[in-house]
Parts: structure tokens; sequence; C-alpha cells
């Protein structure tokens, strides 16, 4: 089933097709970008000669009061640009000498050489280089509540009671960029007005004439109405996009910011529900034609959960967004859905009823399991954890109060896996990848080939992390993110912009990935190696070096060891145990701001890209065959059934996982019941589980949709943390999704 | 410790009963239904099943074994069932679940622990225990055991039974099962006997007695094309479903070939001749609007194709 032809609580008015379907016309063929240019005629010619920081904020500002405007009549919204890099970030030509990525390169090579061997030669990936930064919400709501005029206000007023000087820099730069967002609302104010001086129709001047008077209120002003609260939480949002355009950089507790500034007008009947869900729907286009095509940027809000005064935070318009985002063919912004035992019990029906009907595009999220491990050893206060929010995919992080590092890098842990049992050759390019104390055969017992295994996992991620710290230095410098810095507690206070230690939390953020197979490897490395002798380590190295080519019934007896996902008590205590040091290799380590890193595991786009760099593992798994998705057992672990798999996934100690620990629960579509999913999922968030997402749509029609591309230009999948449209994905992601284990099949 | 001989436990059960459910499959049957999907639940004694799909000749068996059963000549596997006696070692080491003992003596601790381990899915589903088999009651004191530890620990349960066996037997039970599954495959007795091996008095009569006692029943009939989907049979029960006012309804159980390959796995012969093909949706729902017609209320939904 299309998912336009789902039942839907919201139906979508002809003027929304039309504005989806104009939206989606501008956004496939958009108008060249100019920041750049601008950006790199500033810095280097009008203000070349300005300090530092003052030139790094002047040249912003003058690329973003210089970009294009434009202002479509018929909107109620108004505010557009696409995409647009960042030449402070990874610039090149003249910027190489001014951006962080290249800075961050030279420093990392004479810093931290321990890193440089990890980085990745070629079809031998174990860690990725630099850093990604991104993932963070900002707190936009100070703009709804006292516009940017009183923000420019207190940085104005924090300005004159410093002495400090860096802090001053800092406040200055604020300063120029909120006027220049000031500025930039206003050429859309000229341009509407130069469209009302040729408009005739009487509607359609009435709307300018609106749209006028919306823009010159906000967002200099607080916004007074829903109206007005949706434009500036619009404009100031899509200002810091431009700013800092990253992916996962999301809207985050939107219904929690936005209803205060409805409820008046919803109790009244100034707004009923039809209206306040066709004006989300408008705001939804709207925050998708930026990035339309690119549906891995994961722009996402979440709606329900906890306030931090711990009451229930469902409102109205969490239910009006989720029909809104229902209604959508869309993919951005993402709508995910926080659950708690304070929610009412018709919410959780409704985010189980999303899971079946929202186009594979729900992810639940457990309140009380992921609040329990981002506050585990005091690392935050219940009201902070209990804002959080998911940065994209599920980078889990307090709404407007981290840097923006939160997801910075992937790592392959079943690849340090294969380096041990080879003593360092990668099995994909037959090459020595790595220099190792030994290969498997050197390994008296278990324990110890183990512990050298956790080691291992240890020097790769701890050169990373003094690498992230390098970065973090390096963005601190050349990307000061004046506007996201403004938006972010507590830089006011500090003076300081968000990666130079102004926000509050300064955790980095990293994805390990293919923890499942890394430990159905290790147990299976136990078990016929050491316990069963069912081969010799040679034996194993040979067979898996031949990618079982000759060694079928050595791989047969591999198969039938247990899998993590069984219930076999063995297997489960191996998974157990490498997430537990795992993540206390994570938490060793105290970042250049005293904060930690959080290990976020979910699997993305990686699944096949990570099983192509990987050779045959002990587990029985061939070389190449993808890895499994976050903490959901691989295929070969979900053959006793979906209770079984849900029991081991959340006996695992996730109560560490700080960052967001998600599983990844594929179902059948003809079997699927409502009132069964529902009581999967409770039973997953009463067992501890963190974070449930899964595909509820026919394979077949996957099929069908490989076949005759064009019939299906709006299929959506969940891919791993984000939905894309499946004719969109590369073909191995599309056979990966389409050959994953599928539940409840009869 | 009483203990039991179970052939499988089967987790994340939603067919056989409400909710999300575990289920116990005891060994042993009095009938011998010629659609049985289940044969390896007939024999009431472990049994040795052989799948040479999955060998690999490995040899194993031939070095666990002490009576010789396994001979292995160029890596094919032979097996002779005359010297066995269901000892299990060969199984033991069989890496690849070639060899595999059907049934194993559990006792009721086991068996409940494992059961409970998905109680938090009963919990939010309303679901619980179902007791299947071959039949439980076959195993009276086993069953009657497991059904009170349930009862002690608040767990729903079911019980599926042919319902060939003493009133005695099953009035044991009838205190502790919330659900009886009842099946009953054909309403003409001696159609009853050729199709199962046994005459159908007492599983009606004990039917008849169930429902007077109060029990919640389910009927559940497997319905094969051309074997008991007969216009008779239909007739037949829904006269029968008239008798009984309180039963919770009939439940279709429309026949599949899952049980094919599986005599030859048990080393009773030649693949079994298969005794109807699987009805189609369109027949499945031309049964259940003829139910309907006749006033029976079903618990089939017709398919959406």
């Amino acid at each position: 089933m299309h998912l336009a032809e789902h039942p839907t609580r919201f139906a979508l008015t002809s003027e929304l097709r039309d504005m989806l379907e104009q939206s989606a016309r501008r956004a496939a063929s958009p108008p060249p970008q100019q920041r750049q240019d601008l950006q790199t005629h500033a810095f280097f010619e009008l203000y070349a000669e300005l300090p530092l920081r003052e030139r790094q904020a002047r040249s912003l500002a003058y690329a973003m009061v210089n970009e294009p405007v434009i202002v479509f009549p018929d909107d109620r919204l108004h505010g557009v640009f696409y995409g647009g890099g960042d030449p402070q970030l990874g610039g090149t030509g003249p910027w190489e000498a001014y951006c962080s990525v290249a800075d961050g390169r030279r420093r990392e090579a004479a810093e931290n050489p321990e890193m440089l061997p990890f980085h990745d030669p070629g079809g031998s990936f174990i860690i990725s280089t630099g850093a990604f930064p991104g993932h963070i919400a900002w707190n936009y709501h100070d703009v709804l509540e006292i516009g940017v005029d009183g923000l420019i206000e207190r940085h104005r007023q924090a300005l004159a009671d410093t002495r400090d000087m860096v802090a001053a820099e800092y406040y200055r730069g604020v300063i120029i960029l909120l006027e220049a967002v000031l500025t930039w609302n206003d050429r859309h104010v000229a341009a509407l007005r130069e469209l009302l001086s040729s408009a005739r129709d009487p509607q359609a001047r009435q709307r300018l004439t609106e749209s006028i008077d919306l823009l010159e209120r906000v967002p200099a002003q607080p916004a007074r109405t829903f109206l007005e609260a949706l434009q500036s939480f619009y404009f100031i949002w899509l200002a810091v996009m431009y700013e800092v355009p990253y992916g996962g950089n999301s809207p985050g507790r939107l219904d929690y910011f936005l209803w205060p500034y409805l409820q008046r007008e919803y109790a009244d009947g100034s707004l009923d529900r039809e209206q306040v869900t066709h004006l989300l729907c408008e705001l939804f286009i709207k925050i998708d034609e930026r990035v339309h095509a690119s549906d891995g940027h994961v722009n996402t809000i979440v709606v329900g959960g906890v306030a931090p005064d711990g009451s229930d935070a469902v409102n109205p318009l969490s239910w009006m967004m989720l029909d809104a985002f229902e209604a959508l063919p869309l993919t951005h912004p993402a709508v995910y859905t926080r659950v708690s035992s304070r929610n009412p019990p018709e919410y959780l029906a409704r985010c189980v009823d999303y899971l079946v009907n929202g186009g594979n595009r729900a992810q639940i999220l457990a309140d009380e399991a992921i609040i329990t491990a981002m506050m585990q050893d005091h690392a935050m206060p219940f009201e902070d954890a209990a804002m959080y929010m998911c940065g994209g995919c599920m980078e889990i992080a307090p709404h407007g109060l981290n840097s923006d590092l939160l997801f910075a890098f992937l790592y392959n842990v079943p690849k340090t896996v294969e380096l041990l049992v080879t003593g360092g050759t990668c099995l994909i390019t037959g090459k020595p990848r790595l220099e190792m104390p030994g290969s498997l055969r050197d390994y008296p017992d278990f324990p110890a080939f183990y512990a050298a295994c956790v080691d291992e996992i240890r020097r790769v991620l701890h050169a990373k992390f003094r690498t992230l710290d390098i970065y973090s230095e390096t963005m601190a410098h050349w990307r000061p993110a004046f506007l996201q810095s403004s938006m972010t507690g507590d830089c006011l206070l500090r003076g300081r912009s968000q990666q130079d230690g102004g926000a509050r939390y300064a955790d980095y953020g990293g994805t390990p990935l293919g923890l499942q197979n890394a430990a159905d490897a290790l147990y299976a490395i136990k078990r016929a190696v050491f316990d069963d002798h069912i081969c010799t380590a040679d034996q194993l190295m040979a067979a898996l070096t031949a990618n079982f080519v000759g060694h079928d019934a050595l791989r047969r007896r591999l198969l039938a060891i247990p899998k993590f996902g069984e219930g076999d008590p063995g297997a489960e205590a191996m998974m157990a145990q490498l997430l537990a040091d795992l993540c206390h290799v994570f938490d060793s380590y105290t970042n250049r701001h005293g904060g930690r890193v959080k290990p976020i595991i979910f699997t993305f786009v990686w699944a096949p890209e990570m099983g192509r760099n990987l050779g045959a593992s002990a587990d029985g798994r061939l070389a190449g065959e993808p890895i499994g998705h976050g903490l959901t057992p691989q295929r070969l672990g979900s053959r006793r059934g979906l209770t079984t798999a849900i029991d081991a996934s959340t006996q695992i100690p996730l109560h560490l996982v700080r960052g967001g620990a998600s599983t990844m629960w594929d179902m059948d579509a003809a079997s699927l019941r409502t009132d069964l999913l529902q009581a999967i999922v409770q039973a997953f968030i009463n067992r501890g589980g963190q974070i449930f997402q899964g595909n509820t749509s026919d394979v077949a029609e996957l099929e069908r949709a490989l076949l005759s591309p064009a019939d299906y230009p709006n299929l959506i999948v969940r891919v791993g943390g984000f939905s894309a449209r499946f004719i969109n994905l590369n073909p191995q992601l599309q056979q990966e999704i389409v050959q994953r284990h599928r539940h409840l099949t009869r | 410790m009483l203990s039991g001989t179970v052939f499988d436990i089967q987790k994340f059960s939603i067919h056989d009963g409400p909710g999300i459910r575990t289920t116990v499959f005891l060994k042993g049957c009095p009938l011998e239904c010629q659609w049985c999907h289940n044969p390896e639940s007939q024999a009431r004694d472990p049994e040795l099943s052989f799948n040479a799909g999955l060998c690999i000749g490995c040899g194993s068996c031939v070095n666990q074994c002490s009576r010789d059963g396994h001979l292995l000549s160029d890596r094919e596997h032979r097996l002779d069932r005359t010297s066995c006696v269901v000892c299990g070692s060969c199984a033991k080491g069989c890496y690849t679940g070639a060899l595999e003992v059907i049934g194993r003596e559990m006792t009721v601790d086991q068996v409940i622990a494992d059961v409970l381990r998905d109680r938090p899915f009963y919990e939010t589903s309303g679901g619980g225990m179902t007791i299947s088999g071959g039949e439980p009651l076959m195993q009276i004191d086993f069953t009657e055991a497991l059904l009170q530890r349930a009862a002690e620990e608040k767990l729903h349960t079911c019980v599926e039974t042919c319902g060939h066996a003493s009133w005695q037997r099953l009035e044991r039970i009838v205190p502790l099962t919330n659900l009886f599954l009842y099946d009953f495959k054909e309403a003409d007795p001696e159609r009853h006997r050729q199709l199962t091996g046994v005459s159908n008095d007492q599983i009606l009569a004990n039917l008849h007695r169930l429902h007077a006692a109060g029990a919640a029943i389910l009927l559940r009939v497997p319905f094969v094309p051309g074997v008991n989907a007969t216009d008779d049979n239909i007739a037949a029960l829904a006269e029968l479903s008239h008798q009984l006012p309180l039963l919770q309804g009939i439940e279709l159980m429309p026949y599949h070939r899952l049980g094919e390959g599986k005599h030859e796995r048990l080393g009773r012969g030649a693949p079994r001749q298969m005794i109807a093909e699987a009805p189609t949706p369109a027949m499945i729902d031309d049964w259940i609007a003829r139910f309907a017609g006749l006033g029976v209320k079903l618990v089939n939904e017709p398919s959406t194709s």
C-alpha cells in the first residue's frame, strides 16, 4: 500500500497537496547556492583586516543578509533556502588555512599519531576519521518568548558586564549574527510588499497583508499567537540551519515548546484541531523542502514524554503532529514519540498505531529507561535528562544543552575481533592492517583473548577520543557557531560558544556498530576453540581466510553454536559482557571540557557497508554479509522468536548506554495485529528497552518496487534510525532491507 | 519431582489461545489423524529424528553410538534403527541438528521456569501458557501439575485436547484450566474412526460433560478439503454448536502441509502421501460464509485478499 493510501486521522486538503507538489518540484531543482561565494568574498576581501572572531561573524552575517530571498504569495509561513555548505568546517582553497577539518587533520597527524593506523586504506574500515558536527537541538523557544530583540539585549547586557575578552568577542559575534537574522527577515517583508504592490485579487492581497504583519512582528518580538510562534520558530530554526547546515540538527521537543502559544486559541475555539494540523502540515512541508531529496539528513521532532518536573508532557500538539506527519509522504521532519508511564494509555496506543500505519517512519523512545541511562553516575539531574531529544536518528541529549559533536564517528567493532584473530591481517584485502600482539593461536585461553579484545577496543576508542578533543578545539576556533550558541545553555552565562566550553554538557558521542556480530563471533571462538575443541585456532583461521570455502562442515558446526537472541545463557552473557566493557571504555575518558563520550548504538545505513568491510567470522557469517542492527540479535540469532529475542535485547545492561540504544524489529505485514504489537512494545518498555523501531510493510511490495521503481516514488522504509524513500537507497541497502528477518510470520 | 515427556516448548505462540503464549507440547496421542502435521507427537516415548539434509557426514554419531547404529560410507550417513534405543548420545554430538531426539523428560519446574521467561509478554497481552500435544490427557499427572504451578504463578492457562480420554482424567484439570481448545474433527462416528483411528463417542460425551461443567471451551476443527470439509460435517458441526450454547465459538483450522517430510525423518517409511491440497483463501472464505449462514459463531475472520 502506498503511504498516501493509509487511513489517516487528517486528510490532506487540495491546498496542501498543491503545496507538497510545488515544494517537491522546487526542491528538485533549487537555485544555485550562494553562501560559499558570499562568505568567501566577505572573509577574504571585505573583512580580511578584522580580528578573527569579528571577521568570522561579519562574513557569515554578510552571506546571510545577501542570501537570495524567496517568498511565495500563497504561503502563510515564510523563508526558504536550499542546502548549503559551511566553508568554516571543511572548506577548500583559501579556506584550508581557516577551517576546522584541515586544521584538525594537521593537528591529529602531529599530536595524535596513534590514531593514524586506524584510518581506512580502503575496504578495511575500522573507525571513521575526523569528527562530524551536528545532531543537537537549540533553545529556539527563547526567541518565541523574548524575540530576537530580547536575545540581542541579553547579549548586549552581558557584553557590557564582562571583562573577559574572549567572552566579549563571543557576545559581539552573537549580536552581529542576530542582527543579520533581523535584516534577512526585513528583506522578506520587502519582498512581500513588492508582491502586494502588484497583487489585484482581494484574497491574495489579504493573505500578503497578513504575512507582512506577521513578519513585522516575529521573530524580532515575542510571539503572541500560535501562527506567530510557528513563524518565529521556523524562521529562527532556518537561520541557525543556515549557519550549521549539518545532518541531525533537529527541532527536538517542538510540541512541548509550541503548546503554550496554542493553548489559549485552542481553548477558546479560535483554532480547531483541523486548522492546527493544517498549519503543522505547512510547517513540515517547509522544513522538508530544504533537504527534500536527502532522506538521511534527519531533522527530528520528538513528541510526548515527560516534562522536567516529571509530569505528563503529552499535549494536543503531540497528537496533531503525529496526525500531520502521518498524512504527509515525507521523511522530514521525522516525528518520533517519547513514551512514559506518566502518559495516558491511549497515547501509547496511538504510538503503536503510528508504528503500524505511519509508513515505516515511527520510532518509540522509552522515557524511563533512557532517562535512567542519562542520569547514571549523577551525570545530569532529572530535569535536564527529562528534556532529552533525538539529534537526528537517536543521538540522545538534553534539548538545547549539549555541544555538537554528539554523533562524531562510527566504529566497526567486529573488525577489531577479526584483526585479533588473524594477528592484524585484514580478511577482505588480505593485507596487513594493524600491528597486533599475536593471533588467536597465541592466546592460552579465552579470557586472555577476550582481555586482548577489550584492550584493543580501548586503544582504538581512546585514540579516537583524543582526536575528537583536537577537533573540538579546531571547531571552537574556526566555526564558533554564534547563532546556535546564542540558543544553547549556558553559553550566554559562560561567554563561550557551544564547542568552546559554553554548553552545559560537552558530551561527545560515537556509534559502535555490530556489537551482536562481535559477541557472537567471540562466543563461537570460546566454544569452538577453547571449550568444546571443535577446531583449533589454526583450523578456524584457515576457514575464515578461505571464507569457509572447503570448510563447510566446520561452518555448519559454528552456525549451530548458540547466538545472542536465542535464550542461551552463554551467548547472552557474552553480549552483556561486551556491551558493559565497551560502555566502560567510553566512560573511562574525560574530554577536554570535563564531558564524556556517549555510546550511541544504532546502525543507520551502515549494515551492508560495514559487512562489506568484514571477512568471514567465527559465528559462521560469510565475508561481506551485513551486520546486525543496533542491539537487535542478528538474523542468525532470531531463530527462537520475537519474545526470546526481545528478552535477550533487554537483559543486557542498557542502563550503561547513555546516548541511546536502538533496536530494529521488522514485522511481517500479513500477520501484524495492532493489539499484539502494543503488547510487545509495552513488554519491551517494561523490560527496560530504550528504542523500538521497525518496518511493517509487505516484503512483496518492496520486491515490486525493485522491479518498477517509478511506480513507488513515495514508498518509505525504515532504514535504521531514519526512514527513506526505498527507491532512493543504494541496491545493497535495498537488498539488506528486503532480506531482514521478519517477526510475526505465521 | 514429577516429570513428563515434552517434544517442544514454543515461545511467542499467538494462535493457541488469547494473547502471547508459550505452548508446551507433550508427547503421545491416542489418535492417528491422517492429516496430522505433528507426527512426532503421536508416540508416547522419545524418538530419534534424522534429517539427511542437515547431515555433514562428520562421523561424530558413529563414534558416539555404542550399538553401531550409525554407518558412514563415502560421507553418506545410514541409520540402523533396529539397534537404536534412543539413548540420545548421537544427537548430543550432532552440531548441525541433523540427529535430534524428539521428546525429552522435563520436570515441572524446568518447564515452568522456561514458560515464566515470557511473563512480561503475558502480562501486556493477556496471554499465558497453553498445554498441547500430542494429547495432554495422556500425561494427566504431569499436565495437572503444570496447571497447578501455573495457577500458583497466576498464569492464564489453555489446554488443547482431542477429548479422547476418560472423563475422570479430564475432570481433574477442569478447575485449573481457563480455556479448553477442544479439537473436534468429524461428526460422523464411523467416518471419524476411518480418519483418526478411533470413534468419536467418548470425545462427544466428554465435550457435553465439559460444557455442562461450565468450562470455557473453544471448539477447534482441523478442516481438510475433500476429507472432513464436507456438507454433512458442516451441518453436523452447526447442530453440535447449537446444542452447546456456552461455547466461545468454533475455530476452523485450515489444513496445511507443514507435516510432510516428518514421517521419513522419524523412520516411518517414505514421505506420507499428501492427503489433500491446502485450501485457498477463497475456499476458506466460503466455509466461513457457510457456517455463518447456519448461525454458527466462528472466530475466524474472512481473508482480506
